[in-house]
């Protein structure tokens, strides 16, 4: 067992990882320079016997890629503004949020959703320690900066410090609650709606949402305020 | 440990046939099947309550598991339970044990860092199963035996 992992390693290190999201057999088509990566290798020899099998079509591995990457942080946007001008969307989106997202049209994907809510003495970041869960159909591909092992140690550990770092002062008397998400469930942080934005229809709303300030990293300020000015109005909303 | 061992194993016989009755019309597509849609099996009774205070279990062995270090013998309270869930730990070892009862618990960073550079009230939240808790701190029962006499939960049935 000892012996065949360490084949499997080897292996590994010798060949070059797979990007995300590109079907392999095409590159396996193409006369490449170099050589395909173990698990590159792997995938192609699978999906072809898939298919040869007809178990599968190439049409269904196109598809699942395209559902893989068909979040967006337009759809998250879409339900913070919803819950910020509906309360009770709000009230069914605490309760059972991949429901309420599908009245939107909006997939939450696999794993369920949680909504969390920032509040004037309360406030709410989203790491996995993991590096696992992020809630991929509603905010798209994780940034890199979340995945990083930088972030995903710090932000437990020190919160406030890796806030400041992305411009977020939190005031001591605010609480930072941090959520360590692991894969069964994703989160989601439904940031305060920020202040002078009573006359804002839906849509404008949803234009504040930045997918930084659905992890919580940031918080949603109106266009042309500086970053200063936007934490200094803060606290008082 | 063996109270909640025996209870978890009593469930294995009724959840297999309910895992297994969705194969025969298993779509041919990639998709993943989400775990929202995956029927919820209303098993056990959670052991805690919200509010409770627990103690997370020091188990520090080679194996996998999803229980991060930090949180190892801390205190904390439960935020809410989640429901159930299969247990990770296990499947890492492609062990599909029963499900089990996991939970939101609640830390205060002032217990999980000494050095936690911040106002005492902030906190951290984290998903943790049920085996990994106990109300008693001495509890330490798992930490007595060494790693390769500790029973994984739900592996004891298996003979039957």
């Amino acid at each position: 067992m000892i012996n065949f992992l360490g084949i499997v390693g080897l292996r590994r290190v010798g060949g070059s990882a797979a990007p995300e999201g590109s079907t392999s057999r095409a590159i396996a088509k193409t006369p490449t320079v170099a050589p395909l990566g173990y698990y590159e290798a792997l995938e192609a020899a699978l999906s072809e016997l898939l298919i040869a099998k007809g178990l599968i079509k190439a049409v269904d591995i196109q598809r699942a890629v395209e559902a893989f990457d068909a979040g967006s942080p337009a759809y998250g946007a879409r339900l913070i503004a919803r819950a910020w001008v509906d309360p009770g969307f709000k009230s069914r989106l605490f309760e059972n949020a991949n429901l309420a997202a599908r009245e939107l049209d909006c997939d939450a994907g696999p794993g369920r959703l949680i909504v969390v809510e920032n509040t004037p003495h309360l406030h709410n970041l989203v790491v996995s320690s993991l590096g696992v869960s992020f809630a991929r159909a509603l905010l798209g591909r994780a940034p890199a900066w979340y995945e990083s092992a930088a972030y995903r140690s710090r932000a437990v550990r020190e919160p406030r410090q890796v806030l400041a770092e992305f411009g977020t002062d939190i005031p001591s008397y605010v609480e930072v609650r941090v959520h360590d998400a692991a894969a069964d469930h994703v989160y989601l942080v439904m940031p305060m709606r920020p202040a002078g934005s009573e006359a804002f229809l839906e849509e404008d709303l949803a234009a504040l949402v930045t997918r930084e300030s659905m992890i919580g990293v940031q918080v949603p300020r109106l266009p042309g305020l500086l970053p200063n000015e936007g934490a200094a109005s803060q606290p008082e909303a | 440990m063996s109270e909640t061992t025996m209870s978890q194993t009593t469930t294995t016989d009724n959840e297999v046939p309910s895992d297994a009755s969705g194969e025969a019309e298993t779509p041919a597509v990639l998709v993943p099947v989400a775990p929202s849609m995956l029927p919820v099996i209303k098993g056990n009774e959670p052991r805690f309550g919200t509010g409770d205070t627990v103690h997370v279990r020091r188990v520090i062995g080679p194996a996998y598991t999803r229980t991060p270090r930090y949180v190892m013998g801390a205190k904390g309270t439960i935020s809410r339970p989640l429901g159930e869930f299969l247990n990770p730990d296990d499947i890492a070892y492609g062990r599909f044990t029963p499900k089990k009862m996991l939970y939101r618990v609640r830390f205060r960073q002032v217990d999980l860092w000494p050095d936690y550079k911040g106002p005492p009230n902030d906190t951290l939240e984290i998903e943790l199963f049920e085996h990994w808790l106990t109300l008693n701190p001495k509890d330490k029962t798992d930490d007595q035996l060494p790693w390769y006499r500790r029973v994984a939960p739900g592996r004891r049935k298996r003979r039957a």
